[in-house]
């Protein structure tokens, strides 16, 4: 490994964009292109596996997640032949292959496909009908609900697992029973919510008013309580697992996120462009740092990647506003220092702390899980509580 | 402010009785009394993968990932 790239962490994630096309369009999407549908080159791919055979990586196999774009959209031959050359070409531990889908162009075949590859399948799907569709509609701008539960019912025939990634929008909020009723007759193991943001070409969230925290809170409340009732086990919800482990650490456990160390996470466009830290950046334009892609496959390995200036100035900035995390918030024990890209987003630089997206998906998950585990450990303190859960009102 | 209104010590009260618990467990499998594999103390260094899988939740890998886009754009 070339010397200067001591200041990377070993990849744990690399995010392929097989295509910017989407063939659906959300209109809470952050991406700028979705109908360009050109697609990643076989030389680009060669020279991705080159690329990663130079990074720095753990002995575990490493997860590539086809992203960025609906994967779907490109042909299963394609992805034969990508698979195939990367398995051939890539010098490091096995790749486990994944698609973040809207499962609308999944059928027999493509779960045929899963099956050959062990391809791990993320379903993005925000609930019943009128919830989904209010969001995730097509070009023609009807919603694509049905074209999903199709494709998750072939996933389901087929037995193929998959696992359910949904934005919170204000829609869902005072339907946290629907939701969980809707997950729990999709079969899933883990459902993962993600709180509509403000990203690349989305500039303003229905959430990001402080008059939706509360019922943000209520919502992530409500899913606690139908946890704990559940007779048999049921499915994860990500956020809440998530920070109830962080909270059974020791107490001197170190919580890092994968979005904000460098290297952790890599991301490449169908042009070859290198990005790190949150995936959103790879698209993101317009930023007081110029391009937010600081290298490419064809002509940068893993040092000299970490020697590019802008890499090393958003890098720089990145750190100092991870330590002014830790300087400031009480949360940080729980949380790691924020996401890059939401510090961008919404407060114009890496360099800064608090995000309305935090607040919303770190700050109140954490005094929700913190008020049921003192409950469940005997620690109750609810008058205390009142006066010390996240300050909604600061956005 | 009372000190165990502040957020980061909630944080480490918590913990701390988790610790205890795993403690007592401890002692009671040393006398015999057989602790569950959830039961045993976790490592020190939690990788939150905000964007990834679940590093930490084995038994998340074998049902696909989670992928943070924002607005699951996919």
């Amino acid at each position: 490994m070339d010397g200067n790239a001591a200041i990377l962490f070993p990849v744990r994630l690399v995010i392929l964009q097989a295509s910017p096309f989407c063939n659906i369009d959300c209109d809470y999407c952050y991406l700028g292109n979705r109908l360009d549908k050109r697609r990643i080159s076989l030389t680009t791919l060669r020279a991705v596996a080159r690329f990663l055979s130079s990074c720095e990586v753990g002995n575990e196999p490493l997860t590539v997640c086809w992203h960025v774009g609906e994967p779907l959209t490109v042909s299963r031959d394609f992805y034969e032949d990508a698979f195939n050359c990367l398995r051939e070409n890539c010098t490091r531990p096995s790749l486990v292959h994944n698609f973040q889908t809207n499962a609308t162009l999944i059928d027999d075949d493509w779960c045929r496909f899963f099956k050959k590859w062990s391809v791990r399948i993320g379903v993005s799907v925000d609930g019943p009908k009128e919830i989904h569709d209010a969001h995730r509609v097509d070009r023609a701008k009807r919603g694509t609900f049905d074209r999903t539960m199709r494709g998750i019912k072939h996933l389901k025939n087929a037995d193929v697992p998959f696992s359910v990634l949904c934005v919170l929008t204000k829609d869902m909020l005072g339907q946290a029973d629907r939701m969980w009723d809707f997950w729990s007759s999709l079969g899933v193991s883990a459902v993962g919510i993600n709180p509509e943001e403000i990203e690349g070409t989305h500039f303003r969230s229905g959430l990001f008013h402080s008059v939706y925290a509360e019922q943000v809170r209520q919502f992530f409340t409500r899913l606690t309580e139908r946890q704990q009732q559940a007779q048999s086990k049921t499915f994860q919800i990500r956020e809440l697992a998530q920070m109830r482990s962080q909270l059974e650490g020791r107490a001197d456990t170190v919580v890092h996120r994968s979005v904000n160390r460098p290297g952790s996470i890599i991301s490449i466009n169908l042009d070859g462009d290198i990005s790190t830290f949150s995936p959103e950046l790879l698209a993101a334009r317009d930023s007081p740092y110029g391009p937010l892609t600081w290298g490419n496959v064809h002509r940068d390995t893993w040092g000299t990647f970490a020697e590019n200036t802008g890499f090393k100035r958003a890098n720089a900035e990145v750190l100092s506003g991870i330590e002014k995390c830790r300087a400031t918030c009480g949360y940080f024990a729980v949380c790691g220092g924020g996401d890059p890209s939401n510090k961008l987003a919404e407060n114009g630089t890496f360099d800064s702390t608090e995000t309305h997206h935090c607040r919303l998906h770190v700050k109140i998950v954490a005094d929700v899980v913190m008020q049921s585990l003192e409950r469940e450990l005997g620690l109750d303190r609810e008058e205390a509580f009142d006066g010390n859960r996240c300050n909604i009102d600061a956005a | 402010m009372n000190p165990s209104n502040d957020v980061a010590a909630r944080i480490e009260i918590i913990r701390k009785a988790f610790e205890d618990q795993r403690r007592m467990k401890q002692t009671n499998m040393n006398s015999g009394v057989a602790a569950s594999p959830a039961d045993q103390p976790q490592g020190q260094e939690l990788n939150f993968n905000n964007f990834g899988q679940f590093d930490n939740f084995p038994n998340f890998t074998d049902f696909g990932q989670f992928f943070d886009f924002p607005n699951a754009s996919s």
